[in-house]
């Protein structure tokens, strides 16, 4: 802490936005605000995280700060002001010598910066052409330099490529390599590391921790994902609906949330280290600005009749630091309370009588005159009740061994066995209920749902094939029990897919899976396109039908994380064989295998924050 | 929602990278190639099949109906009547691939590689003249109506681009005709100058069926290049281009071009395409004596030769522009170059 | 709870028929299309003259009370003949793409789902018979066979084919790795069930959009041949015949010069417009989805 207020007093903000309120304008020429009245300043050498969920204005509010124009785009009222210039006043040739030069812009997934069809050299070469006098010979030896600071090893060969030549993780340094050329005295990234396996996003976070070292710049870093926001940031901003509701020192809104929302994110945000379950917030976001009350009364579970009158405002209630939220002061120690996770998990162990039994599996995939192996060698058993998550990064395999066992893609050798009985490889071949207890949820519900057939019949097709004791006519209220089983309301029975949001479709495509009363579930990635608020949600829903039917869970993620709070034990999946499996416990806390110990180290945690308040120099962290 | 939400996890696929899964380029344009082979054989196999064999006597077409039976077996001698089909075929076909297509059958006893050639040297020439109306048009279309999608200007031009697009040819080039050729009045509304006239006479008569080639042309050739100037102009390297202080004019040129040269050179080859094979209406709406109007005629005498030469020479060239359409689009992406695809 | 209505066929109706008419270019194209059909209906009844006698007015004569378009060159009264010149416009094209259809859809659907040495053997067909130019095949099978009605659908079926074959193959083939289809299979429903509740709702919009810039390339193609004097043939009447017969009367007559090009002018653009209008709609309903 104290380093950080020593340098705000040292050194004015570079950059101030004030009073910011931005809108879209729609078809009908009706404007949207997304962003109501925001605030903010950032002092050279501090990054600000802002956090929040999909759909509460970060994105806008990143472009916004660099005063990016587009026709649909509309500046409401304020200003952004860099070192006292006003952008959004800039007339474009103005701004193009801010953008790039003093300004820099990160977009989601760094590497979609780079032109496909253009040699990395000359992308390299641009900014430095358009921003400075360099000679070539000293741009030259310029890119080399700061190439080498991404750990790239530049060369001739390596420039006159093509970005598509280098490996995700290269193309990912360069990018940002790119951006950080002409040392900005201001840094936007909008979550660059969306998109990207874990093991690669430790390096690109490895990388802009490098190219900021001894840096003056300031960082306003956007991204859903808190525990990234903490292992980053010094400041945080949560944003929600379009407002900023809380902002303050990482440390302490981590450590103690004063708004009752950054408190519900953090406690439906699983930990790695921390196996207990986590807590959805129900309902969602508004998806508009709310100005008459608190815009996140609706979900709150401390609000009173003074949140619904007014609108609250942002207060400070310590040295830089403010929320919006009229009870603040009251609720701190209930909010302390709220983060406390409930409920330990019911671990129960492998010893349970086997349910499904996988042994010597192999899964291939034949394009062209190539065999690809999908899944080498699989065995495990998966006991009554158990609940086993698969864990491993994109192409492991393990959305493959999944389909093997629904029956959607034959295995090319191996066995499987269910409830002692031999389960066929292909769909076609099985016997009703091993269709019936066996039900497999995809990872995309928005692929998984037919587009032209209502919820109601989505519902009805598996009451139809497995419940032949439910007469037609009682289909219609046995699916709307299903949707209220899932915590949906009936009146979406009507409602075609493309009218659901992601969280909604999702739930869905779980209770098509309940309506079967399988033994066993399915799920491939089942949370991982969703905001934390419903994946928290989704997982509770999981863990309770577990609970309360004894069904065994194989969880597919690639999230660690997600598999500690849901897993009574973890099989790692590394190129389509298990290279480690154990108690969830063990695993986190004594891993052997090396990739598992990648795996590991790739999460980032909370705590590689905290050690900041040991008082090591920023320069280090940062 | 203006903020669409990125799913933070891509879909597991098949590792295209790994050796064998991609065709080299040569390798794809030797297989595209080898179907352009195929899809000819099966053209000249209809041609014949329909042309020689379908119960059609070739002789009583040939030498009308006051002839005598001696003369019959004696042409069909020549014509080598007597043999098998497939002896029959493979003669033709050897025949046909060294460019020597008999004799017309209604031009008494003229050689129809002598009738062919000057047209297609014409119609060669016309469709080249269209194709340089047509591009820079269509560039300029295409990406003005990239630029402001969905604006004013790009309503405008899709509406027209739309009603355009869909008019038979032969509406379009009676439009230009009547408004140019006759109601203005400045150009010939006639092109059968073009073999005999001065040389003026000449370059006059090839205006107005040029312009109307590349007004059938235009639509979709600047609707293909607006779909991919769109497609580069919404890409995140675009907007991380401008937000590196990238002028809009460097922008087109360094990052949008490139970008689309591929489907240029796609939308050229296929252009010209269209056009060798499309211009059978045009040629006759103006009556230019290129190889399309010498088809019709063809067809409506029944000088199956003449139609024979026609069909495969245009189809000929058809495939063969396909091919080097789809090479070209190979061949401008570094990613597919180097690759494969 | 709240009481949810049930699609009924009625609501399915009224539901596409809000598709199509989303944009006021859909409006538009339903208000052209609707005129034309109007004509080739009721047209003939209402023809003041044999279309095909000749001399039943003097050659070339411009608009009078007894020749609301004036005659032709043979003395024929354009009136008639444009009311009774339109049908073939439209119906020999519609019965040869539904042909075209009924064949394409069978072949590309069948190889699309069932896949294997028959998929393959299909696509192999369909990959050799693509490039092939619609006219060329008309020339060839015209100069041979004469360019009677069928043989213009015939032609315009055996082009078409292959070209929806290969739409439909790629769709379903599309279709059956999506997720939705996959879960279908994993609960073990039949391959009918799949089929025909699955894959065929999701295809039927875009194939119908197909369907509709099919018949307007057959329209158009059509209209060219006869235009070219390789189809119907005079003294029948039939719009595109009538332009080329009557384009020499533009100057004394643009009225009735015009009229055939009009009308087949009013129907092309009129199916396009509907076309594009439901297809901007699909688009809008699957970007949001």
């Amino acid at each position: 802490m104290k380093p950080v207020e020593s340098n705000k007093t040292m050194t004015p903000p570079i950059l101030r936005v004030h009073n910011l309120s931005v809108g879209y304008s729609s078809a009908s020429n009706k404007v949207t605000p997304v962003l109501h009245s925001v605030s903010l300043e950032v002092a050279p050498q501090s990054i600000v995280g802002i956090v929040g969920e999909s759909g509460c204005g970060k994105s806008t509010f990143a472009l916004a700060t660099v005063g990016w124009r587009a026709p649909k785009l509309v500046y409401l009222g304020g200003k952004v002001d860099v070192d006292g210039f006003n952008l959004l006043a800039a007339k474009p040739s103005v701004l193009r010598r801010y953008w790039g030069g003093r300004l820099a812009y990160v977009p989601q997934e760094v590497s979609t910066a780079l032109n496909p069809s253009r040699r990395l050299g000359a992308q390299l070469d641009e900014p430095l052409i358009l921003h400075t006098r360099m000679s070539r010979a000293t741009r030259k030896r310029w890119i080399l330099d700061f190439l080498a600071k991404v750990h790239i090893e530049a060369d001739d060969n390596l420039l006159s490529r093509y970005p598509f030549e280098l490996s995700g993780g290269q193309q990912q340094r360069v990018a940002l390599a790119m951006v950080m050329m002409c040392e900005p005295d201001i840094l936007v990234l909008d979550e660059p590391t969306a998109g990207i396996d874990a093991t690669t996003r430790v390096d690109v976070i490895a990388a802009l921790r490098e190219s900021l070292r001894g840096k003056k710049t300031a960082v306003i870093y956007i991204s859903h994902d808190l525990t990234e926001i903490a292992s980053i940031a010094d400041q945080v901003v949560v944003m929600y609906a379009g407002e900023i509701v809380e902002r303050g020192p990482a440390f302490s809104v981590f450590a103690s949330p004063r708004h009752p929302y950054s408190a519900a994110l953090l406690a439906s945000t699983p930990s790695v280290r921390d196996a207990r379950m986590v807590q959805g917030i129900p309902g969602r976001p508004p998806g508009r600005i709310i100005t008459d009350r608190c815009s996140f009364a609706e979900r709150c579970s401390f609000v009173r009749n003074a949140c619904i009158e007014g609108s609250p405002s942002l207060l400070p209630v310590a040295p830089d630091y403010e929320v919006r939220c009229v009870r603040a002061s009251e609720i701190e120690i209930d909010l302390r309370r709220f983060c406390e996770r409930q409920g330990l998990q019911q671990h129960i162990r492998s010893e349970n009588p086997p349910l499904l039994e996988l042994s010597g599996l192999n899964c291939v995939y034949r394009s062209g005159g190539t065999v690809i192996h999908a899944v080498k060698d699989v065995s495990l058993v998966v006991g009554r009740g158990e609940k086993l998550s698969i864990v491993g990064e994109s192409g492991s395999g393990k959305s493959t061994l999944l389909h093997a066992i629904a029956g959607l893609h034959p295995p090319s050798g191996g066995t499987m066995f269910f409830q002692g009985r031999r389960l066929p490889g292909w769909s076609r071949q099985r016997h009703v209920d091993q269709h019936r207890l066996v039900q497999l949820v995809f990872q995309n519900p928005g692929r998984s749902l037919n587009p032209r057939h209502t919820v109601a019949r989505i519902l009805e097709s598996p009451i139809r094939l497995f419940r032949p004791d439910i007469p037609r006519a009682d289909r219609y209220l046995t699916a709307s029990a299903l949707l209220e089983k899932v915590q949906l309301s009936p009146t979406l029975l009507g409602r075609f897919p493309y009218q659901l949001s992601g969280g909604e479709k999702q739930r869905v495509a779980l209770a098509r899976a309940f309506a079967a009363n399988p033994k066993i579930l399915l799920l491939d990635e089942v949370v991982s396109a969703l905001d934390v608020s419903v994946q928290a949600a989704m997982l509770q829903l999981v863990h309770s039908y577990s609970f309360e039917t004894g069904a065994s869970v194989l969880f597919v993620t690639h999230d660690l994380a997600v598999a500690r709070v849901i897993s009574d034990r973890i099989a790692v999946l590394q190129k389509g064989q298990i290279c480690e499996m154990a108690d969830a416990e063990t695993l986190f806390l004594r891993p052997t295998h090396p990739y598992t110990i990648t795996l590991l180290n790739s999460v980032l945690s909370r705590n590689s924050r905290e050690g900041c308040q040991d008082g090591p120099k920023r320069g280090e962290l940062t | 929602m203006p903020e669409p939400s990125k799913p933070y996890f891509y879909p597991e696929r098949a590792d295209v990278d790994s050796p064998g899964y991609r065709r080299s380029f040569l390798r794809f344009i030797a297989q595209r190639a080898a179907l352009g082979i195929a899809t000819l054989w099966v053209v000249s196999l209809v041609t014949f099949i329909t042309t020689n064999l379908a119960g059609i006597d070739l002789a009583e077409a040939a030498l009308g109906v006051r002839v005598t039976p001696e003369q019959l077996t004696i042409f069909r001698k020549q014509q080598g009547a007597d043999q098998t089909p497939v002896k029959r075929y493979w003669v033709w076909l050897k025949n046909v691939s060294t460019g020597d297509w008999g004799l017309s059958l209604v031009g008494r006893g003229q050689r129809v590689s002598d009738l062919v050639k000057p047209r297609i040297g014409r119609t060669f020439v016309l469709a080249l003249f269209a194709l340089t109306l047509a591009l820079p048009l269509a560039l300029f279309f295409g990406i003005l109506g990239a630029r402001n999608a969905n604006g004013l200007a790009d309503t405008i031009l899709s509406a027209i681009i739309l009603v355009v697009s869909t008019l038979p040819e032969f509406v379009v080039a009676l439009a230009v005709l009547y408004l140019l050729g006759v109601w203005v009045g400045i150009l010939p509304p006639n092109s059968n100058a073009v073999s005999y006239g001065t040389a003026k006479e000449q370059v006059e008569a090839y205006v107005l069926p040029a312009l109307s080639l590349a007004l059938v042309l235009v639509p979709y050739s600047s609707r293909m290049i607006r779909a991919s100037a769109r497609e580069v102009l919404a890409s995140p390297y675009i907007r991380s281009a401008l937000l590196r202080g990238v002028s809009e004019s460097r922008l087109l040129a360094r990052h949008v071009i490139p970008n689309i040269l591929g489907p240029i050179a796609n939308v050229v080859a296929l252009s010209l395409a269209e056009i060798l094979v499309g211009d059978v209406v045009i040629e006759n709406v103006f009556g230019f004596p290129g190889l399309g109007q010498l088809a019709v005629s063809a067809v409506n005498t029944q000088d199956l030769a003449v139609v024979q030469a026609t069909v495969i020479i245009s189809a000929s060239s058809f495939i063969l522009l396909n091919v080097a359409a789809d090479a070209a689009v190979v061949l401008l992406n570094p990613r597919l170059r180097r690759l494969g695809v | 709870m709240v009481p949810i209505q049930r699609p009924t066929p009625f609501s399915i109706l009224l539901r596409v028929a809000r598709q199509f008419t989303a944009t006021i270019q859909g409006r538009i194209g339903f208000l052209l299309i609707g005129m034309n059909v109007v004509i080739f209906v009721v047209g003939p009844y209402l023809a003041p003259y044999d279309p095909i006698e000749t001399g039943v007015g003097p050659s070339a004569e411009a608009p009078s009370p007894s020749h609301l378009l004036g005659t032709d060159t043979l003395g024929r009264d354009i009136l008639s003949r444009f009311l009774h010149g339109g049908a073939t416009i439209l119906f020999v094209p519609l019965a040869a793409v539904t042909l075209a259809f009924l064949i394409g859809g069978a072949l590309g659907m069948a190889s699309g789902y069932i896949g294997g040495l028959f998929g393959n053997l299909v696509a192999r067909l369909l990959d050799v018979t693509l490039p092939i130019p619609p006219l060329l095949v008309a020339l060839v099978v015209i100069a041979r066979f004469g360019g009677q009605l069928w043989v213009m659908v015939a032609i315009v079926a055996a082009v078409y084919a292959p070209r929806i074959a290969r739409i439909l193959r790629a769709a379903v083939q599309n279709l059956t790795t999506m997720e939705y289809v996959l879960a279908a299979e994993a609960r073990g429903e039949s391959q009918t069930a799949i089929i025909f509740g699955e894959i065929i709702p999701n295809i039927l919009a875009p194939l119908l959009v197909e369907y509709g810039m099919r018949l307007n390339f057959a329209v158009s193609f059509i209209s060219s041949l006869n235009f070219l004097g390789l189809g119907v043939q005079p003294p029948s009447s039939n719009w595109a015949l009538m332009v080329s017969e009557s384009t020499t009367l533009i100057p004394t007559n643009p009225a009735g010069a015009l009229a055939p090009m009009l009308g087949l002018t009013s129907l092309v653009v009129g199916i396009n417009f509907l076309m594009d209008s439901l297809t901007q709609y699909l688009s809008d309903e699957t970007s949001r989805v």
